[in-house]
């Protein structure tokens, strides 16, 4: 690439190689190329065509040379054609048309000559006419009924036509092989006119070609695109690796692809140094936490660290909601983390998503960028013919890990030696569920209410066409995806996207637009199914003999968690995300541009209890209640920008500036409605008696200049300034501007002379960055000391009251940045290592400070806090083809992140309300816990360290043992082979962690752990029952106040309840078949892929019970999800 | 430079700010209203209904039958510094008088509200202040005496000595006193007015031990004209009755009081009332009392009688017929009564005692002694008084007699340390400055 800001538009874009079949004694071109081929040599031929269409030629000629009245041709056709001089030499034409069209055009001029074409878009090859018979003048061999052979000689050349030496040449299907000399030639005998020879080279894109009867190849191999020179997508422009130096992670379309996912959250998972993803819940449309290279503020609550999201940018326009749940009713079944915006965005319409890290990588994006910021960059139409590609996929998901519970039996044993233990005599009140209920009959909540899996369909089209001045491509989606909870549960997206590039003839116009649309349901439960796995197993039968719903046995209620699959939660969403950009070289080397965003995010959601889920015998009679919720963000963005490109000595220098104005609303209401009489109303507002509605709407303005100078000297020192200044609606008077900026340096230092000879190393520069970014992510409207309307008046007079206290001189939370890396690449890149170490240092901390709950809080809305917290790390990424040849490629892609999280400095701690959380010198993620000591064999109770002394455990004096819950190191493998059309990948994802054990879960919920009216895991079995035993868990206990209940309590509160977390997860298998090309060009197909894929298939981990990224009983776990399906492209 | 313009913003839509909120009677009235609402909104909370019934089953009156190991923890006296409802009683009660110290620093400094308009308000911020102050003593001892909004001053301090507390209700409910209008208006019973005041007074008076002060309050509520005694006990606790001094109206949908969801069982034959009146209490009522007729009833589940308190009847009920009673006439005439026996005058506070009784349709009491009739007047408030806003829990601790009482009613299970609940773990860990209760 010319200039290491590539230029946008598409137009050395093809990657496919090229080729020329030359039979050298009839001198005839048959020209077989692909499109993109083509337009390579049109390029080199430095014609410029205008954009194709139909228009009409006139022509008026007299015994004028052909070749003259070609070029006339080309000039009203907008074509280009493509012939060797020697058929057109010393031919004349006489002419005269008007209006006529192209074909008419030509077919009479070339009518007197033998001479014939063929049309590729808008290349036209003129050649000869065919004749008929073999008059290729080869040696044939004819022999019985095969085919025959024939001797075939040929040369390889590159791009540039310079000779390619050391080219294997193998017949396909036979052990025949041989390479080219120093002129690029090679000769093989006996060669079956039908066989296919393949072309490989270390260096070169592998091609193969049909001999087809021909005695003399001429083969043109294209150089291998090198990864490090892959368009990059960077802030505000593109790069390539090669030039870049900032810290930027690109996730492909293909390694997207390859994921049968709902959410593209979910195919970054361990393929990225230095984010952390968690899914948050097995169930459709939920959350993911996302983190790039951890936590850095300390946050409002401890243990609620703040999510310190990254920045979501898709095709320039800010993600309005970016990464927060969105959903204001509760669907407790989707865990703690609520749904996912992101769920929206269709995987299928990315062609890559970026992750920028470093300060050079962010700092243009002033105090948005201090989490990072993550570039989706949608699919966008290349240069060629019309295009169909047509993908379809149906699976499974399957539950990963579901929990033994106890029979009946086991949980009848359970409950009488809790009692027993307590001293209770059974009766009906501290024993209703074995007094009341029958204590034999068995249900298998299990089998009820967890099916054994769900459906997936997804079905994927999109067409593209372009040609040098314009490309486009349609998109459309659908996918669909089945719940595991019993009845009609499953989210659908409907989606649609766009893209049109332009650039005029002269190459100083450019313009482009891109739209996305998408509609998302999601059905879900009110009520967490989840946890409805925990009630009783003697529960009494779920319909009674009626077949309607039962309440209660012998006096004894139970919530029925049959009811809960009649309560509907119902989330709908409509995307709509579009861009354009438009763009003028007023001046040679100026252009001026700018880009117009717009993003709206309209969610609607309804949650129903229909007076058919609830018990009827209930007093008053109960009613149906509806709970209507819409959540709306519109944003738009407005980024004017000027670029300069200039060279200066033996440099090229990029100086960029401009303008940012974002303004994003967020209007949300909900109303509660009850007492509906009919629950055929409940999907309307009317036919409720009461409503409580609630309703308000946010404004998020924010404004920015911005600039980037880069010069890059001679290949070999680039060095990047970047700042910006922002205004922000979140700062009071005064506060509302910062100033941001970051200087980076690369060197390649394998330009210099002196490395230059070192034969294994390709590649090698070392970069450095360090710059400041900001932080405005505290909410909206912090300074105001505001008042807001209660929800009801009071006997008439319409309430306000005070809504936060407020300390109105904050200002920009501080990130520092600093960064060093390199970029190696070793034998003939078939190794790419990429290393990096960074540390980043947030300060003046921006939080809601939890404060005594005396000072009428408890909590204050946003102040500067003035602790450090530092991450470092390193993180790694190594790309190596560990085989190449004809026949089998092994690739493998390593990444690994060993991250660490400190609490540098906090001035005043011991007296600050976070004395008891954090801890100076230690990970915010910290945990103080009190030491478990194991079950006393024979008190039966949980015992702790005492660590002073004091003969009681009391908090916080012996709470002294520390457990860090970050992440020790983590990432992902990937091995891709493939032989012939096969491609089996396999991408194994790991994490080293301590996390919250189940036992956690038991123990924290109060009236749930071990003993109470509840069913366990069949892990609790393994408790103490007599004086000496060994037991994991303590005696059983059911009331307050007894010595086991309080051991519980300090339980919870102690490293017992922390454990290993770790796991190593087959994230995604995927086995792909796709048929010979051979087989299919007679169908008109140019790919023809089968494919199984599955996710989460295998997990190995020591964490128990349940699964450990979720690390909660009551959630549901992360699914596996098996897909098979078939991807045509014609 | 419009750049500037372009990032400021007003408040949304459904807020206002601080100072906008005093510049208008309407706004300011709401802004009282708004305490209220905080204080009535969320089903239950500290003073929509939960002293009622977790004071009550801390004392000897009232014992959870739900299975709930928290509330459980009140009817054991086994509470313990995580409970979240005791955490709750102390956050809720700090955020009102966070509420209150805003308006009464806000009508302060305001110029456009009408004098007479700025004064009311004020003594209803003032009385809401007292209030609030008065239960925290009750739930906790010493507490921090928060009289301003500014978190920097507030957020670390210690406890205040209830003394000094007491002081400061005294001198807001003095205030409150001159301050408020002399008649009911619109509002009727539902916000108070200076007998309300006073009425408070007089109850902080016979806590303190001023007997004087405390018989000059209740003679000044009594004497008002304001209020009378329902003859009909069951039109006590009616909206707006003529024995209400001050009642907290709920606001909730759905709900007329706490009181009538939580002791009402509902109609299916299997459901428990949620808290049943202990044995003591009920066995406590003397024969003919007309209050055990109206005020208790029973129902048998399962074989077991549960007794539950029947003053308020509305279980649930769209429309609002009765309103949460927090001071009423009859406390007044025990207040006098009782300050007047402490004072030695029995004649007259056998006059207040018997107002009570006859009207329960009692005999007359005819007690020999300061020390039996004293005696009487307590035995008098617990059944008057029952299920009733703590009064139980109140009196137990003020008259000593609570190590006696609970300690034979609740066993081995009672400690004198219990009297005061413990202060919210989650408060200590924010305030280093806070110290913990005896016995936590």
């Amino acid at each position: 690439m010319q200039d290491f800001v590539a230029c946008k538009v598409p137009f050395f874009g093809g990657t496919e190689p090229k080729l020329f079949l030359l039979k050298r004694e009839t001198r005839k071109i048959v020209l077989v190329m692909k499109i993109t081929a083509v337009l390579l040599l049109a390029a080199v031929l430095q014609v410029s065509a205008k954009s194709w269409g139909q228009e009409r030629i006139t022509l008026s000629f007299d015994n004028a040379p052909l070749e003259t009245v070609l070029k006339n041709i080309q000039s009203q056709a907008n074509v280009q054609f493509i012939y060797r001089t020697d058929y057109v030499k010393d031919k004349k034409v006489t002419i005269s048309v008007s209006n006529a069209t192209l074909k008419t055009a030509l077919d009479l001029c070339l009518k007197n000559f033998q001479l014939t074409y063929d049309v590729f878009g808008t290349n036209i090859s003129i050649h000869p006419v065919k004749k008929e018979g073999n008059k290729s003048g080869a040696n044939v061999v004819v022999s019985g009924g095969t085919p025959p052979l024939i001797d075939v000689h040929g040369r390889v050349v590159n791009e540039k036509g310079d000779p390619v030496e050391g080219v294997t040449v193998s017949v396909k299907g036979s052990t025949k092989s041989t390479t080219t000399d120093k002129n690029g030639e090679f000769s093989m005998a006996t060669v079956d006119q039908d066989a296919v020879l393949v072309f490989t080279h270390v260096s070169m894109e592998a091609f193969e070609v049909k001999v087809s009867g021909k005695a003399e190849l001429s083969i043109r191999l294209k150089a291998k695109i090198s990864a490090l020179d892959e368009l990059q997508v960077i802030a505000y422009g593109t790069t390539s690796k090669r030039f870049n130096t900032g810290d930027v992670v690109t996730i492909k379309e293909e390694d997207i692809s390859k994921q049968s996912i709902t959410n593209p959250l979910a195919a970054l998972e361990g393929r990225v140094p230095g984010l952390f993803i968690t899914p948050k819940s097995g169930v459709p449309g939920s959350a993911f936490k996302v983190q790039l290279r951890g936590q850095s503020s300390v946050g409002t609550l401890p243990g609620s660290l703040p999510s310190g999201n990254p920045l979501f940018i898709v095709d320039g326009v800010p993600f309005a909601p970016n990464n927060l749940p969105f959903d204001l009713l509760n669907s407790s079944t989707t865990g703690t983390g609520g749904l996912s915006p992101l769920t929206s965005i269709n995987p299928s319409d990315i062609a890559s998503i970026e992750v920028l890290k470093d300060a050079d990588a962010t700092a243009i994006y002033g105090s948005r960028g201090a989490n990072g910021v993550i570039l989706i960059t949608t699919k966008k139409g290349v240069t060629g013919k019309t295009q169909f590609n047509f993908n379809v996929y149906t699976g499974e998901n399957i539950i990963g890990k579901r929990i033994d519970f106890l029979n009946t039996a086991q949980y009848v044993g359970l409950r009488k030696e809790a009692l027993a233990n307590d001293g209770l005599a059974l009766n009906a009140t501290n024993a209703p569920d074995l007094v009341l209920w029958d204590t034999t009959r068995y249900t298998d909540l299990n089998k009820q209410l967890l099916s054994q899996n769900a459906h997936i369909t997804d079905v994927e089209g999109s067409m593209s066409w372009g040609n040098p001045n314009t490309q486009f491509l349609l998109g459309s989606g659908y996918h669909r995806e089945g719940n595991l909870f019993p009845g009609n549960f499953h989210l659908d997206r409907g989606s649609m996207h766009v893209s049109i590039n332009h650039v005029s003839n002269d190459r100083k116009f450019t313009t482009s637009f891109s739209a996305s649309y998408s509609v998302e349901k999601n059905n879900l439960t009110v009520n967490n199914l989840a946890a409805a796995l925990f009630l009783p197993p003697n529960i009494p039968d779920l319909y009674d003999a009626t077949g309607k719903l039962n309440w209660s046995q012998n006096g004894y209620n139970f919530g029925n968690p049959m009811a809960y699959l009649l309560q509907p939660f119902l989330s709908r969403t409509n995307n709509l995300l579009g861009n354009f950009q438009v763009g003028y070289e007023i001046l040679p080397h100026l252009v001026l541009r700018s880009s117009f965003g717009y993003n709206t995010f309209l969610s609607d959601q309804q949650s129903q209890i229909p007076i058919s889920s609830q018990d009827p015998s209930a007093s008053p009679a109960p009613t149906g209640n509806a709970n209507f919720g819409t959540n709306e963000f519109r944003s738009w963005i407005v980024e004017p920008q000027a670029e300069y490109k200039q060279t200066i000595s033996k440099g090229k220098m990029t100086f960029l500036v401009g303008g940012s104005w974002q303004q994003t609303n967020n209007d949300y209401s909900t109303i509660y409605a009850t007492g509906y009489a009919n629950d055929a109303l409940l999907g309307t507002l009317t036919g409720a008696t009461q409503y409580t509605p609630n309703s308000n709407s946010i404004q998020y303005n924010y404004e920015a200049l911005f600039g980037r100078l880069t010069y890059n000297w001679d290949d070999k020192y680039i060095l990047n300034f970047s700042g910006r200044r922002d205004g922000s609606s979140r700062f009071g008077p005064g506060n509302k501007f910062g100033n941001f900026g970051a200087v980076g340096g690369a060197w390649i230092f394998t330009n210099e002379k002196f490395i230059k000879k070192l034969p294994f190393l390709n590649f090698g520069k070392l970069r450095a960055s360090y710059g400041t970014t900001g932080n405005d992510q505290i909410g909206d409207y912090k300074f105001f000391d505001s008042w807001s309307s209660t929800p009801y008046s009071y006997y008439g007079v319409s309430g306000l009251y005070p809504i936060q206290l407020v300390d109105s001189t904050f200002r920009w939370e501080v990130n520092k940045k600093l960064e060093f890396g390199t970029e190696l690449s070793f034998a003939h890149e078939r190794i790419l290592l990429s290393a990096s170490w960074f540390q980043n240092r947030s300060s003046n901390q921006l939080i809601n400070e939890k404060v005594s709950s005396q000072t009428g809080f408890g909590v204050v809305a946003a102040v500067n806090f003035p602790a450090v917290v530092q991450n470092t790390g390193w993180e790694f990424s190594l790309q190596t083809k560990n085989i190449s040849n004809s026949k089998l490629t092994w690739r493998s892609n390593f990444t690994l992140t060993i991250p660490k999280n400190k609490l540098l400095s906090f001035p005043n701690l011991a007296s600050s309300s976070y004395a008891s959380f954090l801890i100076e010198g230690q990970s915010l993620n910290v945990q103080r816990l009190y030491h478990y000591t194991g079950v006393d064999p024979t008190s039966g109770l949980f015992t702790f360290l005492d660590v002073n002394k004091d003969t009681s455990i009391t908090y916080p004096a012996d709470a002294t043992t520390l457990k860090n819950l970050d992440p020790k190191f983590y990432g992902g493998l990937e091995n891709t082979f493939t032989y012939k059309g096969f491609t089996l990948s396999f991408f194994f994802q790991f994490t080293k962690q301590l996390g919250y054990n189940y036992l956690n879960s038991l123990y924290s919920l109060k009236l749930f752990y071990p003993g109470a009216i509840t069913n366990q895991p069949t892990e609790v079995l393994s408790h103490w029952q007599k004086p000496g035993d060994e037991a994991a868990l303590q005696k059983l206990t059911v009331t307050s106040g007894t010595p086991a209940y309080n051991a519980l309590n300090n339980f919870i509160r102690s490293d017992g309840v922390i454990s290993d977390a770790s796991f190593l997860r087959l994230r995604t298998l995927s086995l792909s078949y796709s048929l010979p090309a051979s087989w299919i060009h007679a169908a008109h197909l140019q790919t023809c892929r089968f494919y199984l894929q599955g996710q989460n298939l295998l997990t190995i981990t020591s964490y128990k019970v349940t699964d450990p990224q979720m690390q909660n009983i009551r959630t549901l776990p992360l699914l596996k999800t098996i897909t098979g399906g078939l991807q045509l492209n014609f | 430079m419009s750049c500037k313009k372009f990032v400021d913003t007003s408040t949304p839509p459904n807020q206002i700010i601080s100072s906008t909120v005093f510049s208008s009677s309407a706004t300011a009235n709401s802004a009282i209203a708004g305490i209220y609402v905080q204080m009535t909104k969320v089903v239950p909370t500290v003073f929509n209904g939960e002293v009622s019934l977790y004071l009550g089953s801390s004392a000897d009156e009232l014992t959870p039958t739900f299975a709930n190991a928290e509330v459980a923890a009140f009817g054991t006296n086994t509470y313990t510094p995580t409970n979240s409802y005791i955490g709750e009683f102390w956050i809720n009660a700090y955020n009102y008088i966070y509420q209150a110290n805003a308006c009464i620093e806000g009508l302060s400094q305001s110029s456009a509200i009408p004098d007479s308009t700025q004064k009311y308000l004020t003594g209803e911020a003032k009385f809401i202040r007292a209030l609030c102050y008065f239960y925290l003593i009750n739930f906790f001892g010493d507490v921090p005496l928060i009289t301003g909004t500014n978190f920097k001053n507030n957020q670390a301090m210690e406890r205040t000595a209830s003394t000094t507390v007491y002081a400061q209700i005294v001198a807001d409910l003095t205030d409150a006193q001159s301050l408020l209008p002399a008649s009911y208006g619109s509002a009727a019973k539902q916000r108070p007015i200076n007998i309300a005041a006073a009425a408070l007074l007089a109850r902080v008076y016979l806590v303190q031990g001023n007997y004087t002060a405390a018989e000059a309050a209740a003679s000044f509520v009594i004497n008002s004209g304001k209020v009378s005694l329902e003859s009909d006990l069951n039109k006590v606790f009616l909206l707006n009755s003529s024995e209400a001094i001050w009642q907290l109206y709920p606001v909730a949908p759905f709900y007329n009081t706490v009181e009538g969801v939580y002791f009402l069982p509902t109609a299916s034959p299997v459901n428990k009332p949620l808290f049943a009146m202990t044995s003591a209490l009920v066995n406590a009522f003397e024969t003919g009392d007309q209050r055990y007729v109206n005020w208790v009833r029973s129902k048998t589940v399962l074989g077991t009688v549960y007794y539950y308190p029947f003053k308020y009847k509305v279980r649930s009920n769209s429309t609002v017929t009765e309103s949460n009673m927090v001071i009423r006439l009859a406390e007044l005439y025990l207040i006098r009564a009782e300050a007047r026996a402490k004072l030695n005058n029995l004649s007259g506070a056998e006059t207040d005692l018997n107002t009570i009784r006859t009207r329960a349709g009692l005999p007359a009491n005819n007690s020999s002694t300061q020390a039996s009739l004293i005696g009487a007047i307590m035995h008098e408030r617990q059944i008057e008084f029952f299920a009733e806003w703590g009064h139980r829990w109140i009196d137990l601790k003020r008259s000593g007699s609570i190590d006696a009482v609970l300690g034979t009613l609740k066993g081995t299970n009672w400690k004198s340390t219990a009297a005061l609940y413990p202060v919210p773990q989650s408060e200590l860990l924010v305030n280093t400055n806070l110290t913990q209760n005896q016995g936590y």
